[in-house]
């Protein structure tokens, strides 16, 4: 794409042109012509506004928290934070159209209401009314469908990261980031590498065409949307003026080691907030106890057994060894440990990892 | 002239170097008031008609697409105003319904004016300029300035069908359905002078005033208008 501009010359005087990465447009700095990069798709950043330490902040302070396991903030083996600025498409349309159809008209009305008399067995109409609406036919309603309108949609895969993606299907708000499913956040810049400073740009491994095909599906829904209360409905849109352009979001990935198992956490470059991360949790705490727990029953059980067998024995109406005595002594144990199990296999499932 | 991947915004009649605001698709040559539509291909000459005005303050020109076009109303279907039936009809249109009156097929010559600038009610925009055409009178004056124009003549075009629906919908009737065609017979740019006001561009003598926070790059072409 652009990334070719740095090595064109003015078409006018041959002069090298000064572009920045991202631009689609300029002018030569030599003769004064402007220029436009053919088909060019504007390439934006969203510069971040943390450095790596306040990043690494950021996730000291969730492993000092009480959902961590305890010293984990100081025994943790912290990687150096690397940053990506990952892709999200961009595009912008004006939609217009008609809807024609019918409003449905209602009408009100004041029902009295049966109610129990205070026999409780009879029943008699009371004074209260209740309103109750009714379908009283319908008018004819025309509305224009009409709107500018910006869509994103996420230009990589995220889920990996935690981080739920932007497309046709799933317009959901994106917590923490500042880059949501319309629009484009304050601050926004063209890219130019030289200037950016660290960080990585991940290409889009979503294609314009589909980010295109995504956002029209997008538009249709919306369009549809404006227009759901009309009953009988035909409609007429067309999407128009379509503007795509590429914008790169900051994200920090800090990886650390604790207990010799590697975690992974992502913070937002531009709120400076854990999107995404799993954290060592309280967990081998949990193991502890939970391995106590069963060390315990497994050294009471036999004496538990014992004891049991010794009652049944010395009861009045049971023979010892009755058969049926035996059987109840070894179901009660069975359940119980059965019962324990659970509540150790409990104890283990909330002792996982702390997870955001 | 294009090299490289690069097009060069320079008018081929006069030489005279091409400026406009990045989303823009229509450059004039102020010199020789030639309007270039951009295109993968390069740029490409388009007609210009102006709207004369009297000169005044705070005159801006916006660019609009004129299109000469043969209309024709294939099927109109009408409903009437109201109905008083309890019963609710199905979620999407259906010709076979009861109460609904076919319209006669027409076919007619217009002439069509739709924004080449980006807005938000682009159709009754349309339908209100394309009104108030004609009471313009058509120079071939060249504006100061005609930015903005981000609607390319392809995109016009597919809007041309909804002018036609708007007038049809805010005519006698309440129209239910309509399938109309569009063909194009003759297209150019038409700058049509607007005042800029503080409630947004207005045509000069009429009740029509476009509000800034309607269109997409109002302030942009505000501040080079004003600039000229």
């Amino acid at each position: 794409m652009t990334i070719l501009a740095r090595a064109l010359t003015c078409p006018s005087c041959g002069s090298p042109l000064q572009l920045r990465d991202g631009d689609i447009a300029g002018t030569c700095e030599s003769c004064g012509s402007s220029v436009r990069i053919r088909d060019g798709i504007g390439r934006l950043v969203l510069p971040s506004r943390i450095d790596g330490t306040e990043a690494l902040r950021a996730v000291r302070h969730v492993l000092q928290s009480r959902d961590t396991k305890a010293g984990a903030a100081s025994s943790a083996r912290v990687h150096k934070p690397a940053l990506y600025f990952v892709p999200f498409w961009h595009v912008s349309a004006q939609v217009s159209g008609f809807a024609l159809g019918v409003m449905p008209l209602w009408k009100d009305e004041e029902v009295p209401v049966a109610t129990t008399g205070e026999s409780q067995e009879t029943w008699s109409v009371m004074n209260q009314t209740r309103t109750v609406r009714t379908r009283s036919g319908w008018r004819a309603a025309k509305k224009e469908v009409h709107f500018l309108a910006g869509v994103n949609i996420s230009g990589a895969d995220l889920e990996a990261l935690g981080i739920p993606s932007l497309s046709d299907r799933t317009q959901l708000a994106v917590t923490g980031m500042e880059i949501q499913r319309n629009g484009l956040p304050e601050g926004v810049e063209v890219l130019d590498l030289e200037n950016l400073g660290e960080g990585i740009l991940v290409d889009p491994s979503v294609p314009l065409s589909g980010a295109l095909a995504q956002a029209e599906s997008v538009f249709d829904r919306l369009a549809e949307g404006a227009s759901r209360d009309l009953e009988q409905k035909w409609s007429s849109t067309v999407t128009v003026g379509r503007r795509a352009s590429l914008v790169h979001y900051p994200l920090w990935v800090i990886a650390f080691e604790s207990d010799n198992r590697l975690f992974k956490a992502v913070v937002d470059g531009r709120t400076g907030s854990i999107l995404s991360g799993r954290f060592p949790g309280r967990g081998r705490d949990r193991h502890v106890i939970a391995a106590a727990l069963g060390f315990l029953w497994a050294g009471f059980a036999p004496f538990l057994v014992h004891w049991l067998t010794f009652l049944s024995g010395s009861s009045r109406g049971l023979q010892a060894h009755c058969p049926l005595a035996m059987l109840a002594i070894v179901a009660v144990s069975a359940t119980a440990t059965v019962k324990l199990l659970e509540v150790l296999d409990g104890i283990e499932r909330k002792g996982s990892d702390h997870v955001i | 002239m294009s090299s490289d991947g690069l097009i060069l915004l320079r008018c081929a009649n006069c030489g005279r170097g091409l400026s406009g605001l990045p989303d823009d698709v229509l450059y004039l040559c102020p010199r020789c008031s030639t309007v270039w539509q951009l295109g993968s291909e390069g740029l490409r000459p388009v007609a210009l008609e102006t709207a004369s005005a009297p000169p005044r303050a705070g005159t801006v020109h916006l660019p609009f697409w004129l299109v000469d076009a043969e209309v024709e109303i294939l099927r109109c279907i009408y409903r009437s105003p109201e109905s008083s039936t309890h019963l609710q009809g199905p979620r999407e249109f259906d010709p076979l319904l009861p109460g609904l009156r076919e319209g006669e097929p027409s076919r007619s010559r217009h002439s069509l004016l739709i924004p080449a600038f980006g807005v938000d009610r682009a159709l009754s925009l349309a339908r209100r300029v394309t009104g108030l055409s004609v009471a313009f009178s058509w120079t071939q004056d060249c504006p100061a300035v005609l930015e903005g124009g981000c609607i390319d003549l392809e995109d016009a075009l597919r809007v041309a069908p909804g002018v036609v629906l708007a007038s049809q919908v805010d005519g006698p009737g309440n129209l239910a359905f309509a399938s109309i065609s569009v063909s194009p017979l003759y297209s150019r740019v038409a700058a049509i002078p607007f005042i800029a006001s503080e409630a947004g561009f207005s045509v000069a003598g009429t009740s029509l005033v476009l509000p800034y926070t309607e269109m997409a790059d109002a302030r942009a072409i505000a501040d080079r208008a004003g600039r000229n």
